[in-house]
C-alpha cells in the first residue's frame, strides 16, 4: 500500500483513526464465511474500507430468491458460484487488496487451517450446524469471532473470544451451550427475512471486525446485540461467564475434526437417507418407492410430482403400515421430514429404505428455478 | 405477571404461550443472561431469546 491513498482519503482524516487505524486494516487478514445476506454487505464495506486480505467462504449458487437481499449479484449471475461472483465484483471495487475465494463448504477438515490464517473471522452463514462448527473452531484456535445472525425482522450481533471488559472470553456456547433441534426453531426459509435486515447486521458485522482490528471504540465482546427493524429496539444483554460449556467444546482438534455438527444439531439421522433435490427428482419414478409429504393439508408450494399426503401431526399417534420398501419424505424445508424419517425408522428398523428431501421443497424449487 | 423466580415465570408463561414450551430460548434479567433459576424481584425486566441462524 502507498504510504498515503487517496481512496481512504476519509479514513485518514477521522479523529482517533488515522493512517495508523488504516495500516493496520491494510495489515489485516479476514475470514468471511457465508457470501449470503450478512456475507455480502460485510464484504462490501470491508473491501471498500481496505482490509489487505479478504478470503470468501461459499459453496453455495446464486439464485433468483436470493437477490431480495443479496446485493452484491445481479440477475445475470444465477447460477453461478456466489464465492467467485463475490470476488469478481469485490476485486473490481477495490483492485489494491488481495482478494481470494474458495467454492467449498467450511468442514472441520478444513476449518481449522483457513480459520488459523486470518486475524478475524466473521459468520455469516445460515445454519446451526455450520455455526457451532465455526464457534467451536475459534475457541480451539484462540481467534476472534464476528457473529451475525437474523431472522424475519430482528438480528442478533456478538463478538467472541476476545477479552470482555472483566477479562473473560466468551463464546456462542455461553449463550446457547447446546445446538437447538430443528424443530425447536423456525427455519429461516420457512420464516422469511426483510432485505433490508442483513444489511443492516452484516454491516454492523464488518464495524465491529473494523473496532476489532484497529482498537477504536468498544468491541461487542460478551454481550449480545439484538436488533429489531420494526422500531429500532436495540438491547444488548450482558453473557455470563461459566467455564463448564467449554466442556461442550471438543478438547482438542482431533476431536473437533472427528466431530460431525450436522448430527449433533438434527440435521441428519442415521439410518435415514439424504437426498439432494437432484437425486431426489431421479428416484421419483422408482418402482417398490413411496413419496409421502408430511406437511400440513393446503401447505405451499404444491407437489408437481405424484405423492400421498400423511401430515407428521397425525403420524406421532398413528403410523400407517407402508407396503412399499422404499420411502421417501419430504416437507417445507426438511425438518419435519426428518422428525417423520425418525418415527418410519423406530418401526421399519432395516426392514425398510428411508429417505428424505434434504432442504426439503424449497431446496427443489430453488434447484428448479436454478 | 408474578413470579418469584424465572422457574416459575417459565412455568407460567408456557401456560399462557403453549407453543413456548417446544422452543429453544435463553433468558436474561435485567440485560443479563442467565444459567441457572434467578429469584426475580420488583420491576425486574425478563428477555426471552430465540437463537438465530439465518444469514
Amino acid at each position: 500500500m502507498k504510504e498515503v491513498n487517496q481512496r481512504y482519503a476519509r479514513h485518514y482524516s477521522l479523529k482517533g483513526f488515522g493512517l495508523q487505524g488504516q495500516q493496520k486494516l491494510a495489515s489485516a487478514k479476514v475470514l468471511v464465511i457465508g457470501a449470503g445476506g450478512l456475507g455480502c454487505p460485510a464484504l462490501q464495506y470491508l473491501t471498500a474500507a481496505g482490509v489487505g486480505t479478504i478470503t470468501i467462504v461459499d459453496h453455495d449458487m446464486v439464485s433468483l430468491s436470493n437477490l431480495q437481499r443479496q446485493v452484491l449479484f445481479t440477475t445475470e449471475d444465477i447460477g453461478k458460484p456466489k464465492a467467485e461472483v463475490a470476488s469478481r465484483r469485490l476485486k473490481s471495487l477495490n483492485p489494491e487488496i488481495t482478494i481470494t475465494f474458495k467454492s467449498e463448504s467450511i468442514s472441520t477438515l478444513n476449518a481449522l487451517e483457513l480459520i488459523a490464517e486470518h486475524d478475524v473471522t466473521i459468520d455469516c452463514t445460515d445454519n446451526f450446524a455450520t455455526r457451532y462448527l465455526i464457534n467451536d473452531a475459534c475457541v480451539l484456535l484462540d481467534k476472534p469471532l464476528i457473529f451475525g445472525a437474523i431472522s424475519e425482522y430482528e438480528g442478533q450481533v456478538s463478538v467472541f473470544n476476545v477479552a470482555d471488559v472483566t477479562g473473560n472470553k466468551l463464546n456462542y456456547r455461553h449463550l446457547f451451550p447446546t445446538p437447538p433441534n430443528p424443530l425447536e426453531v423456525q427455519d429461516c426459509n420457512e420464516a422469511g427475512v426483510l432485505g433490508v435486515l442483513p444489511g443492516i447486521i452484516g454491516t454492523l458485522q464488518a464495524t465491529e471486525a473494523i473496532k476489532v482490528i484497529t482498537g477504536i471504540g468498544e468491541v461487542q465482546a460478551g454481550t449480545l446485540m439484538m436488533f429489531n427493524l420494526l422500531n429500532y429496539a436495540t438491547h444488548i444483554f450482558e453473557l455470563s461467564a461459566d467455564d463448564s460449556v467449554f466442556k461442550l467444546i471438543p478438547k482438542d482438534m482431533a476431536v473437533f475434526k472427528a466431530t460431525d455438527y450436522e448430527w449433533l444439531c438434527g440435521m441428519k439421522e442415521k439410518g435415514i437417507n439424504e437426498l439432494s433435490p437432484q437425486k431426489f427428482l431421479s428416484v421419483l419414478d422408482k418402482s417398490d418407492t413411496i413419496i409421502i409429504d408430511v406437511r400440513e393439508h393446503n401447505e405451499l408450494p404444491k407437489a408437481l410430482f405424484q405423492c400421498i399426503s400423511l401430515p407428521l401431526s397425525g403420524l406421532t399417534d398413528n403410523l400407517p403400515e407402508i407396503k412399499e420398501n422404499n420411502i421417501i419424505l419430504f416437507c417445507q424445508s426438511g425438518k419435519r421430514s426428518l422428525k417423520a424419517g425418525q418415527l418410519f425408522l423406530d418401526r421399519y428398523r432395516e426392514q425398510k429404505k428411508i429417505s428424505h428431501l434434504t432442504g426439503g421443497i424449497l431446496a427443489l424449487q430453488e434447484h428448479d428455478y436454478g | 405477571m408474578e413470579a418469584i423466580d424465572t422457574a416459575v415465570l417459565k412455568a407460567a408463561l408456557q401456560i399462557e404461550f403453549p407453543a413456548l414450551a417446544d422452543k429453544k430460548y435463553a433468558i436474561a434479567v435485567n440485560n443479563k443472561v442467565i444459567t441457572d433459576t434467578k429469584g426475580l424481584s420488583e420491576n425486574d425486566v425478563v428477555a426471552l431469546m430465540p437463537p438465530y441462524s439465518g444469514g
